[in-house]
């Protein structure tokens, strides 16, 4: 089972609320669990349970009341709410009757080996294993991430400390167009292609493959066979990119041998 | 969620008198310097699991020096992963908790080693040690990302008296923090501290002397340990009455009634006909019979 950092507190409770008191306790059995689930706790609930965190005997319900003031006793009653439907704490019997409350002891031990020490490591002991052989020191690892995001995270740590003051710290428009450079960039890589030459009087063009991107088509001789086959290639949805300017454009692997036969015919 | 939590920054200053905890360990053997960091180190440590942004630093505040226990130069987050000596926790404790308790027992270790009392320092530098306090608070603030908040406070353990000579100091830092809105929180371990009281009354905080030194722990965690938004939802100590009486710039006696200086407004339990602090020379209309008397005093203008 899987307590994933973002579960939000409500749905975390409703989930081990569901679970029976067995399985709870056998949960609440390791110092680990203990903290993910004091820290999802509502404020209020977690001075409670510091409060009784070093006590053995129970608590009179009563005492418990007092520590609120009057005008919070909303917030009281649902952090007790919480503690008793998570099992937290339970309610027990004082000599003369009164009704006290005491922390589970299972919860109670294991949160405070989280806090103090003793009982089990929580992983592992690694120290056996010795230096980890694919260790990567700190710099390299910052200069490996750098590469990979440089230019916006670069202009973000060396900000002016009045832009820090706003947020978004850059202008929300610089880290468009620098992101969108870095798309651009990114979509076409250069891998080992084929060139071919179609040729004939008045129409021709080069086309060349790259990898598994597509199929570049450059050099048209005119403006006019760029347009219809760029159209065409629009018309069946398999173009991916055009510059009319340098009359080149991009097309889908699967799609360039429908656009081949396009042309074919249309030569004739 | 972590991030719309309000970031809370705990500043821990520890009385470490080496003459008061000496006598101490003399009259009571069950509760020395030891463990008193032993509950200091529980509340840090309850203070870090709370919420995982919070913040903590501790200072120990001897008769020699203020001293940063934690977070110290020799400490950096990465690191405790490659060091061979202090592999991070080998039980089940928390280990950010592990190494953060490991190097303040070492420090502390190390500052009551090294320091040697001499002659007449023999009282705790506590103004210093605030005055640091708020000069890391400062800097951690101005660290902080756009957009976020601190709220900061200050818990002071004190053991030993007061010292007159810090009046001044400690009034200034007592006013710094008020305007910084950082709490000044006091837990008084023997004599009543009349500057803590002010302290605490002027910046909004707890003042509390533990009734029992055994039980330290447990007062830090109910009294000390909520934030400020938690304290206004719970019943805490009352505030005590505070001595408010000023203190004599001659002699640094506490006084009712005095002389006071029109020009800086500094306090004097005499007569004296030049301000030590400005050096005004004062004019003041005597009775014609103690005229007579008091030949010496020339008149001046």
């Amino acid at each position: 089972m899987k307590l994933r950092e973002q579960l939000r507190c409500k749905n975390l409770h409703e989930f081990l609320k569901e679970l029976s008191p067995a399985v709870l306790d056998r949960l609440y059995n390791h110092p680990a669990t203990c903290l993910a689930v004091f820290r999802e706790l509502p404020q209020l609930a977690k001075n409670y349970v510091m409060r009784m965190l070093f006590l053995e005997q129970p608590l009179p319900q009563a005492a418990v009341a007092y520590w609120v003031k009057k005008e919070n006793q909303k917030e009281h009653e649902e952090s007790t709410g919480v503690l008793s439907g998570l099992r937290l704490w339970h309610t027990q019997q004082l000599p003369g009757g009164l009704q006290g409350l005491i922390l589970n002891p299972i919860f109670k031990d294991n949160l405070r080996i989280a806090l103090l020490g003793g009982g089990k490591a929580w992983a592992d002991d690694t120290s056996q294993f010795g230096p980890d052989k694919h260790a990567r020191d700190i710099d390299s690892l910052d200069k490996y991430a750098i590469e990979r995001w440089e230019i916006i995270h670069f202009l973000r740590t060396r900000a002016h400390p009045v832009m820090l003051k706003q947020t978004p710290v850059l202008p929300p428009t610089i880290t468009d167009q620098i992101a969108l450079w870095e798309l651009e960039r990114d979509r076409l890589q250069f891998s080992e292609g084929k060139t071919q030459s179609y040729g004939n009087s008045g129409v021709s063009f080069k086309t060349q493959s790259y990898g598994d991107i597509g199929v570049l088509y450059n050099q048209f001789l005119s403006q006019v066979d760029f347009e219809v086959l760029r159209n065409h290639a629009k018309d069946l949805g398999v173009l991916i990119w055009e510059n009319p300017q340098n009359r080149v454009m991009v097309v889908t692997q699967a799609g360039h041998s429908d656009v081949k036969k396009f042309w074919k015919r249309q030569k004739h | 969620m972590a991030s719309d939590d309000e970031l809370s920054l705990l500043v821990i200053v520890v009385d470490v008198n080496p003459i008061w905890w000496g006598q101490q360990a003399q009259r009571e053997p069950e509760f020395t310097l030891s463990k008193c960091m032993d509950a200091v180190m529980v509340m840090s440590n309850a203070h870090l699991v709370m919420t995982r942004s919070n913040k903590l630093a501790i200072i120990a505040s001897h008769c020699r020096e203020s001293h940063f226990l934690y977070p110290n130069k020799h400490w950096k987050a990465g690191d405790f992963a490659g060091d061979e000596s202090s592999c991070g926790s080998r039980d089940g404790k928390y280990e950010l908790l592990t190494v953060g308790n490991d190097l303040i027992s070492e420090e502390i270790k190390n500052l009551m080693e090294r320091t040697e009392v001499r002659g007449q320092q023999t009282e705790t530098l506590l103004a210093g040690s605030l005055a640091k306090a708020l000069c890391y608070i400062h800097r951690v603030t101005k660290e902080l990302d756009a957009g976020q908040e601190m709220k900061s406070r200050i818990l002071v353990i004190k053991a030993a008296d007061d010292s007159a000579l810090q009046y001044m100091n400690f009034m200034n830092v007592i006013f710094a923090a008020q305007k910084q809105s950082i709490l000044i929180d006091a837990c008084v371990l023997d004599a009543d501290s009349g500057l803590l009281q002010q302290a605490c009354d002027i910046t909004g905080g707890l003042y509390l002397k533990v009734p029992q030194k055994i039980a330290l722990a447990q007062y830090l965690l109910w009294v000390f340990l909520p934030d400020s938004d938690q304290r206004s939802q719970l019943v805490l100590p009352p505030p005590v009455h505070v001595d408010y009486r000023a203190a004599c710039f001659c002699h640094r006696n506490l006084i009712e009634i005095g002389y006071v200086c029109s020009v800086c407004l500094s306090i004097f339990c005499n007569f004296s006909p030049i301000c030590t602090t400005c050096e005004t020379a004062f004019k003041i209309a005597l009775p014609h019979a103690m005229k007579a008397k008091k030949k010496k005093l020339k008149p001046t203008t």
